[in-house]
């Protein structure tokens, strides 16, 4: 069974701000203020992708261990989903 | 004599004016070399925060256009995320009132802010707007009226008489529930220029944008850049930033019918308004590259009788009072004015409040419809 696709909520509202970015998910009253990394990992959910993809992406644009970030990104996109901002591509 | 001569306005700081020209082609503005002094930056902050710049702010000091000390950047960029988290709650307000339209069959055209930001600059950021702008027809607007009040908003100053909106307003202004404005338009001014403007047009023609999953239809581009124009020139006393750089962002657009936006503007006595909005855009801006509206725009002379007009709209005279009353001369038929007329006059609701101001401005009112009638 192939791992599961993520991609941004097609209903989240979002504006880039400099260094980062405010999303307001579907489900939630208050936007989020999301920088650093976890910008960096909604930006790479653009068009649909595994979180193993996105760890993969993350390293190499950080020149990073992918296996030392696996932890923090899943931890990011777990955060990520389970705040309404992704949802998982069919 | 020169619309600049005939109808002086009240400009803005030039740094100001530079903040909110970030970005654009042949903007001779200049912003400072050296970071401001805390004094000015805290000033040029609190405009910021109030002309409703601070993406452009923020886009300005992230591409090192403006330099600024480390807690300035912060601040920018602070004053950047609350503008963005505020516009994306008044676009959840519009998906909400947009699909209960949709629902009730209501055709709309969102107009300026969450339009303009989607379909016209390079990044929505940079158009920041406080409030819900929806154009409904006129046959529809009743029922417009009755889905707001459904969803339990409520009006912020009465209807003049039943129907009045529906035949003769600019529109209303709704609050919701949770506090939220919505302002309902059938026209883009009070007063004959509203009048003029032919609103059943205006759904002839779209500017799709995608928001939050929904495709929302903005006025076509001509129709566009015409109601920035009457937005940024007639809105207010001093025009804001926002509105003229919607102008300055319309003007040069690659699509633009030029010949269109000169004939509509005729076919609504409002050449006068679109030469304004785009002379004041490009002068504030001291925006050096030529388009085919910024080379007409300085030069148009308007007639005497456009001048009358626009003095209820522009200047010392300026009143919401002369504007309805002078609506009188922009009505064609006689049972029309009549109705018209009774309504301003004799408004209609337990809140007659501004009726005593409508008294006030009587005899003005008065010498503007006189004015308005003259040949």
């Amino acid at each position: 069974m192939s791992p599961p696709r993520y991609r941004r909520h097609a209903e989240v509202l979002w504006r880039r701000v400099p260094g980062g970015a405010v999303v307001l998910p579907p489900t939630q009253d208050a936007p989020i203020h999301l920088n650093g990394p976890a910008v960096l990992v909604w930006e790479l959910f653009d068009s649909g992708a595994t979180v193993g993809a996105v760890r993969d992406a993350v390293a190499a644009l950080c020149d990073a261990d992918p296996d030392e970030i696996s932890e923090d990104v899943a931890g990011m996109v777990a955060y990520l989903a389970g705040a309404g901002t992704l949802e998982v591509a069919r | 004599m020169t619309l600049a001569e005939a109808l002086p306005t009240v400009g803005h700081a030039p740094l100001t004016a530079a903040v909110a020209a970030f970005g654009l082609t042949g903007s001779l503005c200049e912003l400072p070399d050296v970071p401001l002094a805390p004094r000015a930056w805290d000033e040029l902050l609190g405009t910021v925060r109030h002309e409703r710049i601070p993406g452009l702010l923020a886009a300005a000091v992230a591409a090192g256009a403006l330099p600024v000390e480390p807690e300035q950047g912060a601040a920018a960029g602070e004053a950047a995320v609350l503008s963005a988290g505020s516009c994306l709650l008044v676009e959840r307000r519009l998906l909400a009132v947009h699909e209960r339209f949709d629902q009730a069959g209501i055709p709309t055209r969102v107009l300026k802010g969450a339009a303009f930001a989607h379909t016209l600059y390079p990044d929505p950021a940079q158009r920041a707007f406080g409030d819900v702008d929806l154009l409904v027809p006129g046959d529809h607007y009743d029922d417009a009226t009755a889905v707001l009040t459904a969803m339990g908003a409520h009006r912020r100053y009465p209807e003049h008489r039943p129907g009045f909106d529906r035949r003769f307003g600019k529109g209303a202004a709704f609050i919701l529930p949770d506090g939220y404005e919505v302002d309902l338009h059938r026209t883009f001014v009070s007063g004959p220029l509203g009048l003029r403007v032919d609103t059943d047009g205006l759904f002839r023609t779209a500017t799709p944008f995608e928001l939050g999953g929904r495709t929302l239809l903005g006025l076509g581009l001509e129709e566009q850049l015409i109601h920035a124009c009457y937005h940024a020139a007639l809105g207010s006393a001093r025009p804001r930033l926002t509105a003229l750089r919607d102008i300055a962002q319309l003007a040069p657009h690659p699509r633009l019918d030029v010949h269109r936006v000169r004939r509509l503007a005729a076919a609504w006595h409002g050449e006068a308004v679109v030469a304004l909005g785009v002379d004041l855009a490009w002068r504030t801006f001291r925006l050096a590259d030529r388009t085919a509206l910024s080379v007409w725009a300085p030069h148009y002379e308007p007639t005497p009788a456009e001048r009358r007009v626009l003095s209820v709209y522009v200047g010392t005279s300026r009143s919401y009072a002369g504007q309805a009353l002078a609506g009188v001369a922009a009505l064609p038929r006689p049972a029309d004015k009549l109705a018209y007329a009774r309504a301003i006059a004799l408004p209609a609701g337990p809140d007659r409040s501004h009726l005593a101001a409508m008294r006030h401005h009587w005899a003005r009112g008065v010498r503007a419809i006189t004015d308005a009638l003259r040949p």
